[in-house]
């Protein structure tokens, strides 16, 4: 039935779009888009079911705390959370997803927990993972915030159901599904033994004590990042103990930070910004969630000084020059420069509720280290996503961790499942990956 | 004379006194603890000095929580002396030698000078800070009367992990179950680091 639906949907206009998007994927990086990874034969590959759990507000500060009862020093200690919570995440996940002191804008029948089941190999070339998990929703999560024409101007459209607009009913949720990971080799205190938990702290976006965005750009290590909000950071970078947002280190501390390798890397496959053009981002944590050198797939589509979009769906292409709310999450509505966009024209006789990404997504234009993760892809089917994953070993960039054969890494994962950002994901306790070496998980060697 | 005769004709008389002394004295020492215990050293005496509603966990406006759990009835609660005086005959001095302000209840004479010293802090913080670090000390001692570490049960797979990692570790209760029953007390940075060197 459902299926029937969706392709009545898709003849309706996106076809072209659909060809593009193969298009792509068969061309692109010299050969395959997925070169190497559609190769592996996955039932050789022994699958690991983790649990990812709803973490609600536990800050690094809020877990050093005596809030955190009997557990803190342990914690302020680099004690690992297994130690006590090995084989809690089922209960963590169900007790912090409805509101308790640790989660005050709970989100409508939302899960606890998801269980993601995960494979991961390797051979002489690169590392291959492969994330299966179940969606909340029955659609797949490939809509994004949108421009919407309102009859006279172009405005934001669709907001992560953690926003006071979406709990209040003023904006849909709208935000793309993704799978992160978030990986060290052992030079990020605590990581290996408290995972993403190191790098998620007060001030952020979401969590307590949030400053205002004047608060912020006023900071000196903000004002020097050009930033106006506070994402993930290390404690590293903090002159203070209590590792507090706006206590930065200086520019040159920082540098030597980095450049001892004390940095996460952190890439993120994305419904919308990566997946339709076979990528995922990559970025690394550090002072600040910064991306790699280069560019990254997807960036604004929003010109600053109309507030107009930018590009527009190519007619020719996609059959239509908008979407509307009718279309997203049955086709893919993601817009991409090289295939189906062209510049956006004001003359057009725009209709009330027209929507235009806010995001443009390039693989093209993606360049650097920060394009590293060119090889990856989601296809979602039945509720289940199955994404495929490639990531070169022996990366020589500055801003990467090289995975390299007989290599033990720890690992943290995330999903953002049903339109949410930010700490809205559900996470894993930290892992090692061994490739070629002993490990919690221990990467299948391909020949 | 006169004397020797008259104790030889009361000789009866002073055995029996004497007897009655020995068994006065045997009942006394094994009086002495459950008699201090129970008796002496009550919550009411304990609380002749120190704040009722601070440590009492049955008086208005306390900031002592009970211990075993909120519904148990208050009589059945641990008295101040379950958790603070330790066991044993010549441990149980140290609850006279207390009243008395010489001694905490483990013996150890009260050294003002460094109650004084150093850097101001809450009075209330810096009590807490001495107590844990006898509590810490003495591995837990008073606890241990009524909990047997291996005969814990535990609501929550969190509690079988770390008392797990308590005896891997060898970690004793208190550097866990601080702020177990009175008004919470920042726990200090370098609490129960171990002097010697057997802990990394
Ligand atoms: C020494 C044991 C111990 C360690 C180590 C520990 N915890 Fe806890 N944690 C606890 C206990 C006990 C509680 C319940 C506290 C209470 O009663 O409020 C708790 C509560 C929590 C909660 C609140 C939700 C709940 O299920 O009660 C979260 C979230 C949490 N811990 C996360 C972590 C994380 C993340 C780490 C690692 C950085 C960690 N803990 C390390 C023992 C521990
Ligand atoms: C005659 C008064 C008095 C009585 C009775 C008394 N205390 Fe104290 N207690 C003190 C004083 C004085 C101190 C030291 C000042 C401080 O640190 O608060 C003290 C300190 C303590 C401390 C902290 C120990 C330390 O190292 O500072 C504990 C625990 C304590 N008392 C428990 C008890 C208990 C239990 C009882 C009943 C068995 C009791 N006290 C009876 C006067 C008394
Ligand atoms: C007089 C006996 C007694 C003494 C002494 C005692 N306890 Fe308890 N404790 C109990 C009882 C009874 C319970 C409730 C039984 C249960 O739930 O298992 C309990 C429950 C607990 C609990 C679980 C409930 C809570 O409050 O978190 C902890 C933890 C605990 N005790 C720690 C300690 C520590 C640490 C000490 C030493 C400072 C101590 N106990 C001294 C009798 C005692
Ligand atoms: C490494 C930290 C640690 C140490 C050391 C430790 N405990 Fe615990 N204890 C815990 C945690 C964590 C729990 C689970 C609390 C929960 O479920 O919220 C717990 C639970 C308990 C409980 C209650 C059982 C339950 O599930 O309600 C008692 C009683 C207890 N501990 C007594 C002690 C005593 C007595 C000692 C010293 C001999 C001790 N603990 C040492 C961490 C510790
Ligand atoms: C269940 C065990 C338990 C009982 C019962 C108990 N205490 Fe305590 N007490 C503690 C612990 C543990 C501390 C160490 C501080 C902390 O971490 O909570 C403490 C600390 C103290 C202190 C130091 C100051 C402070 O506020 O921490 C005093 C004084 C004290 N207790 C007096 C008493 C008196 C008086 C009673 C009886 C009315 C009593 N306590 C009953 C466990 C207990």
């Amino acid at each position: 039935m459902k299926s029937d639906n969706r392709r009545k949907k898709f003849a309706f206009g996106s076809l072209p779009l659909i060809a593009g998007i193969f298009g792509i994927t068969v061309t692109m990086g010299g050969g395959s888009a997925l070169a190497g990874v559609a190769d592996v034969d996955w039932s050789s590959v022994p699958t690991k079911t983790i649990k990812l759990f709803w973490p609600g507000q536990a800050t690094y500060q809020w877990l050093r705390s005596p809030e955190h009862k009997r557990a803190n020093l342990q914690t302020i200690e680099g004690q690992a959370c297994t130690a006590c919570h090995l084989n809690e995440e089922e209960e963590m996940g169900n007790k912090l997803v409805v509101e308790n002191d640790l989660e005050p804008m709970p989100v409508e029948g939302k899960n606890g927990v998801i269980d993601l089941k995960f494979q991961v190999a390797y051979d002489s070339e690169d590392a291959y993972f492969r994330f299966q998990w179940k969606t909340l929703n029955d659609y797949a999560g490939t809509a994004h915030p949108y421009l919407r024409y309102n009859g006279e101007e172009w405005k934001a459209f669709g907001y992560p159901k953690l926003d006071e607009v979406v709990q209040d009913g003023e904006q849909p949720g709208i935000y793309e599904d993704r799978m992160s990971m978030m990986i060290d080799d052992g030079s990020v205190e605590n990581f290996a033994t408290q995972g993403c938990w190191v790098s998620c702290h007060d001030g952020q976006r979401d969590n307590p004590d949030r400053p205002s965005k004047a608060e912020v750009m006023d900071n000196p290590l903000f004002k020097a990042l050009k930033k106006k909000d506070v994402r993930k950071y290390l404690p590293s970078t903090r002159t203070d103990e209590n590792a507090s947002w706006d206590m930065g280190k200086t520019q040159e501390e920082i540098a030597a930070i980095k450049a001892a390798g004390g940095f996460l890397d952190l890439m993120q496959w994305r419904g919308h910004r990566s997946n339709p053009v076979g990528m995922s981002d990559d970025f690394y944590v550090l002072e600040y969630r910064n991306s790699d050198a280069g560019k990254n797939p997807f960036s604004s589509n929003v010109n600053k000084k109309t507030q107009e979009p930018k590009y527009m769906f190519d007619e020719s292409k996609v059959g239509k020059k908008s979407v509307r709310i009718e279309d997203i999450r049955k086709m893919e509505t993601t817009l991409i420069r090289e295939t189906n966009a062209v510049p956006f024209d004001a003359n057009v006789d725009w209709k009330e509720g027209d929507l235009i990404p806010k995001y443009l997504v390039s693989r093209e234009d993606s360049k650097g280290s920060a394009a590293d993760n060119n090889r990856s892809k989601g296809v979602w089917k039945d509720g289940v996503w199955t994404v495929v994953w490639a990531r070169k070993l022996g990366l020589t960039n500055p801003d990467d961790k090289a995975l390299v054969e007989g290599g033990v890494y720890t690992f943290g994962f995330a999903t953002h499942d049903d339109n949410i950002t930010t700490r809205g994901h559900h996470v894993s306790f930290p892992m090692t990956i061994g490739f070629g070496a002993k490990a919690d998980i221990e990467a299948t060697k391909l020949d | 004379m006169d004397i020797f005769f008259n104790l030889f004709k009361y000789r009866r008389i002073i055995n029996a006194a004497i007897a009655v002394v020995i068994v006065l004295i045997i009942g006394w020492i094994f009086a002495y603890e459950p008699v201090t215990r129970n008796f002496i050293a009550q919550d009411a005496v304990c609380n002749y000095c120190h704040l009722d509603w601070e440590f009492n966990p049955d008086i208005r406006l306390t900031a002592t929580r009970p211990h075993a759990s909120e519904e148990a009835p208050i009589e059945s609660q641990p008295s101040c002396v379950d958790c603070h005086l330790p066991e044993g005959w010549w441990n149980t001095t140290y609850a006279y030698t207390h009243f008395l302000s010489f001694t905490d209840l483990f013996g150890h004479f009260r050294d003002r000078d460094a109650e004084r010293a150093g850097d101001w802090i809450p009075p209330r913080a810096a009590t807490a800070y001495r107590v844990r670090d006898r509590m810490f000390e003495y591995d837990g001692n008073t606890c241990r009367t009524c909990h047997i570490e291996s005969e814990i049960k535990f609501k929550r797979d969190r509690g079988v992990n770390a008392h797990k990692l308590a005896l891997e570790e060898q970690k004793t209760c208190i550097e866990c179950h601080n702020n177990l029953v009175h008004r919470p007390v920042d726990v200090r940075k370098d609490a129960f680091k171990k002097t010697d060197s057997s802990k990394e």
